[in-house]
């Protein structure tokens, strides 16, 4: 199985159902999402989203809808299955605890 | 509902595979399409753009693959992939595979037609409903070691109306009976038993039925029910058999029900379902065994407790019953009915076990030295992408083929190869019932076999070749200097392994041979040839007293003995040298102290010293007069006067045998000695000589045995013989009627040939197997060190000095795997010991001769390579360079 480069697995999976909380996005715009709000921090090789979306898709925690885009073309949509917000909020959670952990420790030395 | 849209997902994925293939592509083309523009409106050039998106983006087909995966069906598409390309690579070498699945299958035949004998016969040789409950009792003296199971028709129904740990308690026989059909009288085994036998054994009837409430009742029409071989044997398998009439032993009975074929309690042709009552001998049946079937969970200690206070009482009314001290338990079914071959059947069961690890060992070798040459196909494998785990797999999957393919032609031989077995199989060494063939479980057992093989053959090789160093394997052509020598060390270990292991194989038939070797050579101070024997089994309701035998067999001898062609004839009770089962211990009066064990009894008639060739020694054989007067006199063997006088004259001695009283009735129990014979073999032929009484056969009339020598070949007077008892008595059946040399030949000798012919086909297999492993490491070497030893001839080495480097080479695992296998061979011995007769386990004649014949094979096997090596032309060897 391919490791995304740079960023752990479970990262990942958390900036993607974030991204695509609000409303739907195919996958060049949550590359495109993802790289903004991090102000090009995280560089994800676009090509490792692909095996993610596919694994969420698997885990029935995202669901893919082929859609017109507004040039016209056929793209795959993906959003938020109930099980994948409280995936997402299960992790966000998480994430917090773990860097504020983490700040913690790195602060205090 | 996740775990439902999950479930949909993977179903979709796996039916839609190749749309979901196309729709990635779509997704991934897209996205890049999507950043190539963005890339365009950021001032690049077309070309620009598209490098940039796509360097971006990574590895696209990496990508795809990487999302294919978690669809979740790639690892069964690979696990074919694997098995199509496994194929096509056996395909490729068709040599090596054939070897390999022959190894294989060679092992596998022998281990599925060992087992499916082992089942049958140890494992589940019963058909009767829940065999581990049902007990024989047994009450034994725990000075001796033989104990008692058969009881008097009083003591078993004392025993089976007074316990109560038994649900249901039978009595059966062996009985001869007499069926009178209008034509020749036949003897059949019958088995006369109690009328609850078939519901307490809990097997319903093939056709008809099994006795019913009513037939126990006084005055009830007697039954019968059929054995299923004497069933299709005499009546072709006609159903309309139900409700026919047979007269047996004089009793007009109705045939109600025929068993199915593994019903073959106590082998009877027929059985003679009667309510036993006090005081009474139907059928003339005096013992009877008892078998009962244990209620749940009664332990041994209360079956003892409860068993113990009815023997107690039994003994008390007859204190000569039971011995005077006394323990009473119980025997499980499967140890009252054992097979005598058990043992040697797990002897042979581990020889084939070592069979197929030689086979198994063999082709890793092959494996390995075939890795060799697909290294650079690997390495290719691996540069690719292709994972240490993944390229196993792969390798693995190859094994495992060539496991099947061997498996599946390995069981197709063992039908065969269990067919031979079975026809050396000694006669009556295997329980009746037993159904020995290749079915379901022995093939699971296969199939088992086939993949634990694959395994032990098969990860060796695989980790070794997953292992190659990508840049070296893909550099250095696979004849470089020193290449491979590791691997050569590996199949080397496997090369010593089997050399031990097949030594190990003919130490065991080397001495198997020699045993069968001693039987077959050793005098048994008799003769065996000219020889025809025939049993006359009166019929106890026609015969019922020793007079009445008495009568007949007077009459019978003198026509036997007047037959052309026969020279003279006689009866016993038994013949030597078999045991003939008569023991009892002997008083000596005026001796000089008790000696309590038996001696031999038997009982003879005025020739059995002449037909047999036992010679006198001193005082004199039987006369006529003796037997008319059934008179009191006896002849011993040597070991009789041995054990009883060993200082003192024996002949005009008194002996006393008190058990006779008993048994026999006799109102003198003191015999005269009258004569001294030679001894000879008297209680089979792997047992020593034992203390002999002979007493002339008019004091019972029990001797039925008549023995005749024959002044031609003996097998062809044998139905003049027997037209000689028809004559006196046209219902009088006659039964095994054979040379005594045939007899020889089940009872004695074809047990350990049985045991020898078998070790010595897998010894000699698993040598071959072995040689062909040495030969083709060797040559695999000579092969690889061409170049070297064209150097070497450079510089001036010779033929000779060639083929000491080989030699030495093959001594690296020669030698080695004769020292391992002796000191496993000295160990494995004892698990043999057993099987083996005046011959010992380490006997140093067979451990050097098969020393010798490992060296010769051994080193042959490296003759043919080092010839290869000699001829090695220096130019040609150096030219390659």
């Amino acid at each position: 199985m391919g490791k995304p480069n740079d960023l752990v697995q479970g990262t990942l999976d958390l900036l993607i159902l974030k991204t695509i909380a609000p409303e739907p996005k195919h996958g060049w715009a949550i590359a495109k999402r993802i790289q903004q709000i991090s102000r090009d921090v995280l560089q994800v090789q676009q090509g490792s989203l692909y095996p993610a979306l596919h694994r969420l898709e698997q885990k029935a925690w995202i669901k893919a809808k082929w859609k017109e885009t507004e040039t016209g073309r056929q793209a795959k949509f993906y959003s938020l299955t109930a099980a994948g917000r409280a995936q997402l909020e299960k992790e966000a959670a998480n994430w917090s605890r773990l860097s504020s952990a983490i700040n913690l420790v790195v602060e205090t030395t | 509902m996740a775990w439902t849209r999950r479930f949909w997902l993977k179903l979709q994925s796996l039916f839609r595979r190749n749309r979901n293939a196309q729709q990635l592509n779509d997704e991934i083309q897209f996205h890049l399409d999507q950043q190539i523009a963005e890339n365009i409106s950021a001032g690049m050039n077309r070309e620009e753009a598209r490098h940039a998106a796509m360097r971006v983006f990574g590895n696209a087909t990496l990508t795809k693959e990487q999302a294919r995966d978690t669809w979740g069906w790639n690892q069964l598409e690979q696990i074919a992939q694997d098995f199509r390309y496994g194929l096509r690579s056996l395909r490729k070498g068709p040599g090596f595979s054939a070897v390999a699945i022959l190894s294989l299958a060679l092992g596998i035949m022998a281990t599925t037609a060992m087992y499916s004998v082992i089942y049958g016969v140890v494992l589940n040789p019963f058909p009767y409903r829940d065999v581990d409950s049902l007990m024989s009792v047994k009450v034994w003296s725990p000075d001796s070691s033989r104990f008692r199971l058969g009881y008097t028709v009083d003591q078993f129904l004392e025993i089976a109306e007074r316990n109560t740990i038994f649900q249901g308690t039978i009595a059966s026989t062996v009985s001869d009976v007499v069926w009178a059909s209008g034509g020749e009288p036949k003897r059949l085994r019958g088995n006369v038993c109690t009328m609850n036998t078939f519901d307490v054994m809990g097997v319903p009837p093939l056709i008809g039925r099994t006795p019913a409430k009513a037939d126990s009742a006084p005055g009830a029409p007697a039954v019968a029910v059929l054995g299923y071989k004497f069933w299709m044997q005499q009546f072709g398998g006609d159903p309309s058999v139900l409700g026919r009439s047979m007269r047996l032993n004089d009793t007009v009975r109705t045939v109600i029900g025929v068993m199915p074929p593994r019903f073959m309690w106590r082998g009877a042709d027929v059985y003679v379902p009667i309510v036993f009552h006090r005081g009474e001998f139907l059928e003339g049946v005096h013992y009877v065994h008892l078998l009962g079937r244990l209620k749940p969970g009664v332990t041994e200690a209360q079956a003892e407790t409860d068993l113990r206070p009815i023997i107690a009482d039994l003994k008390q009314r007859d204190p000569a019953a039971f011995p005077e001290k006394w323990r009473v338990g119980l025997l499980s079914f499967k140890e009252t009915f054992p097979s005598g071959l058990r043992e040697v059947l797990w002897i042979l069961f581990g020889a084939v076990g070592m069979l197929l690890l030689i086979a198994c060992a063999n082709v890793s070798n092959l494996l390995l030295s075939r890795a060799a040459t697909r290294q650079r196909e690997i390495a290719l494998r691996a540069s690719l992408g292709a994972t240490r785990g993944r390229l196993i797999r792969q390798l693995l999957t190859e094994s495992v083929l060539l496991s099947t393919f061997g498996g599946v032609l390995g069981a197709a031989l063992a039908f065969g190869a269990l067919r031979v077995i079975l026809a050396m199989v000694p006669p009556d060494s295997i329980p009746d019932e037993a159904k020995v063939a290749i079915d379901r479980p022995v093939l699971l057992f296969t199939l088992g076999i086939s993949f634990v093989t694959a395994l032990l053959f098969g990860l060796a090789p695989a980790l070794h070749a997953s292992r190659a160093q990508l840049i070296t394997a893909l550099k250095e052509s696979a004849r470089g200097p020193g290449a491979g020598f590791r691997r050569i060390s590996a199949s080397g270990g496997l090369v010593v392994v089997e050399v031990a292991m097949s030594l190990v194989l003919v130490v065991g038939a080397v001495l198997m041979m020699r045993t069968v070797m001693a039987i077959e050579n050793q005098s048994l101070g008799i003769r065996t040839d000219r020889l025809l024997t025939i049993r006359v089994p009166l019929s106890p309701q026609r015969y019922p007293d020793g007079p009445h035998r008495t009568t007949f067999f007077r009459e019978l001898l003198p026509r036997v003995e007047n037959l052309p062609g026969v020279a003279s004839a006689a009866l016993s009770t038994g013949m030597h040298p078999f045991f003939a089962g008569m023991e009892a211990p002997v008083e000596i009066p005026g001796g000089p102290q008790m000696d309590t064990r038996p001696v031999l009894l038997r009982e003879v008639s005025r020739d059995y010293m002449r037909v047999f060739g036992i010679a006198l020694m001193e005082g004199r054989l039987f006369s006529d007069a003796d037997m008319a007067a059934a008179s009191q006199w006896a002849i011993v063997n040597q070991s009789f006067v041995h054990r009883y006088f060993p200082s003192s004259a024996p002949l005009g001695r008194m002996v006393r045998i008190p058990r006779l009283r008993d048994e026999l009735h006799l109102a003198d129990d003191a015999f005269q000695i009258v004569g001294i014979v030679n001894d000879v073999m008297n209680r089979g032929l792997t047992r020593e000589i034992a203390p002999e009484l002979y007493l002339p056969y008019t004091i019972s009339g029990d001797a039925d045995f008549l023995v005749v020598l024959t002044n031609t070949d003996p097998a062809a007077l044998s139905k003049t013989v027997a037209a000689q008892v028809y004559a006196l008595d046209p219902d009088q059946p006659v039964t095994d009627v054979r040379t005594l040399s045939s007899r020889l030949n089940d009872w004695e000798y074809s047990g350990p040939r049985f045991s020898v012919v078998l070790l010595a086909v897998f010894a000699a297999l698993g040598l071959t197997l072995a040689v062909v492993g040495v030969y083709g490491v060797v040559s695999n070497a000579v092969a690889q060190r061409t170049h070297e030893i064209g150097v070497r001839k450079a510089l001036g080495a010779d033929s000779g000095d060639v083929l000491r480097l080989v030699f030495r080479f093959g001594a690296r695992f020669i030698l080695p795997g004769i020292a391992i296998g002796l000191a496993a061979s000295i160990a494995a011995a004892r698990v043999l010991r057993s099987q083996l007769w005046h011959v010992s386990p380490h006997d140093p004649v067979a451990l050097v001769s098969v020393v010798v014949l490992l060296l010769s094979v051994g080193f042959l096997a490296c003759w043919v390579p080092a010839r290869r090596a000699m001829r090695v032309d220096p130019i040609v060897a150096l030219r390659y360079e």
